[in-house]
């Protein structure tokens, strides 16, 4: 669970740092279903920083869940894009055998203030 | 930061809605985002500000504020009832709009990762790129077709306000246009057509009468 966590935490930050994404919005009712753990575990307030359902299937594969915020100035495609694929690099650097996860990325608000400048 | 002007109907605009469902915006109410924006989104409500709902419903409340005034200025006291019926249904829109609605798939060549751009996403962009073409506010905004399947074709249909002035095939071929390019490079949408029915013209306002 812990390591859960630190996944979730680690994700947060990479996902941040991908360019156009303005947000990770916070585990919602979407995803809570597949993530109730790492939300009770999110009440903590150190899990502040952790917006990324993780989860793990009986055979060990991974879910990764995240909802973001991205920029008008970029491709909204592009950036879901550039989000999975920098989830799933971690994911084979932390765990090469693994079996192949599953991600998530939903954009969830498009920050307009560029349309129409 | 630039204060608001004060609107035409004396009061928010979103006051004259009695209430809507709190679970459209993620347990706030359009009121509360109203005395939000009042306060200059201070101080910052983590809430609200993390809600994406709640984002894209004060992206279009900030908009609606300063266009409809200039839109109703002089127009809406010699014509109150009217006016606050054609704002209560944009205020409306806005809080239907602004729910998640359907997942919209954007394509990964790998099948392991599943992309999408929620609908309220999408509609906020439509209304966003409407209302920037200046002289015109979008009333409502749908997406109609099966959105949730890649390639399906869509249309999209709008309604709109417009100021008194330009002309209006103009205007609308100009939010056509604007919606289109957003939706070209925003989404893998298959848009048909992309409809603008404008609805209201609102006229300048007598002026004065001297005292």
């Amino acid at each position: 669970m812990t390591d859960d966590l630190d996944l979730s935490r680690l994700l947060t930050g990479v996902i941040s740092g991908v360019p156009g994404v303005t947000d990770v919005y916070p585990i919602g009712s979407m995803v809570r279903s597949i993530a109730r753990e790492l939300v009770d575990a999110a009440r903590d307030e150190e899990a502040r920083e952790a917006r990324v359902a993780v989860t793990r299937a009986p055979g060990g594969a991974l879910s990764v869940a995240a909802t973001i915020g991205v920029e008008a100035g970029h491709p909204v495609p592009e950036v879901l894009r550039a989000v999975g694929d920098a989830v799933r690099a971690v994911l084979e650097t932390r765990d090469p055998a693994a079996p192949p996860p599953v991600i998530e990325v939903r954009a969830s608000h498009i920050d307009t203030h560029l349309i129409g400048a | 930061m630039t204060p608001e002007p004060p609107s035409p109907l004396g009061s928010e605009p979103e006051r004259l809605l009695d209430g809507l469902d709190p679970e459209d915006l993620d347990g706030h109410t359009i009121e509360e985002l109203g005395d939000y924006l009042d306060a200059g989104r201070q101080p910052r409500d983590a809430g609200i500000e993390e809600s994406p709902g709640c984002l894209i419903a004060l992206d279009a409340l900030a908009r609606l504020r300063v266009e409809s005034w200039a839109m109703l200025e002089g127009e809406a006291l010699a014509d109150r009832d009217r006016d606050q019926s054609w704002i209560q249904n944009v205020i409306a829109n806005i809080s239907r709009e602004s729910r998640p609605g359907r997942d919209i798939p954007v394509g990964h060549p790998d099948h392991g990762t599943r992309l999408n751009i929620t609908e309220g996403a999408v509609r906020g962009l439509v209304r966003a790129a409407g209302d920037g073409t200046g002289g015109s506010l979008i009333g409502r905004v749908d997406l109609d077709g099966d959105v949730t399947v890649p390639a399906e074709p869509i249309t999209v249909t709008v309604t709109a306000s417009a100021a008194y002035g330009p002309n209006l095939v103009v205007l609308a071929q100009l939010i056509r246009e604007k919606i289109a390019q957003a939706l070209q490079t925003h989404t893998e949408l298959n848009v048909l057509a992309v409809n603008v029915a404008i609805e209201n013209m609102h006229t300048p306002g007598k002026p004065e009468e001297p005292r």
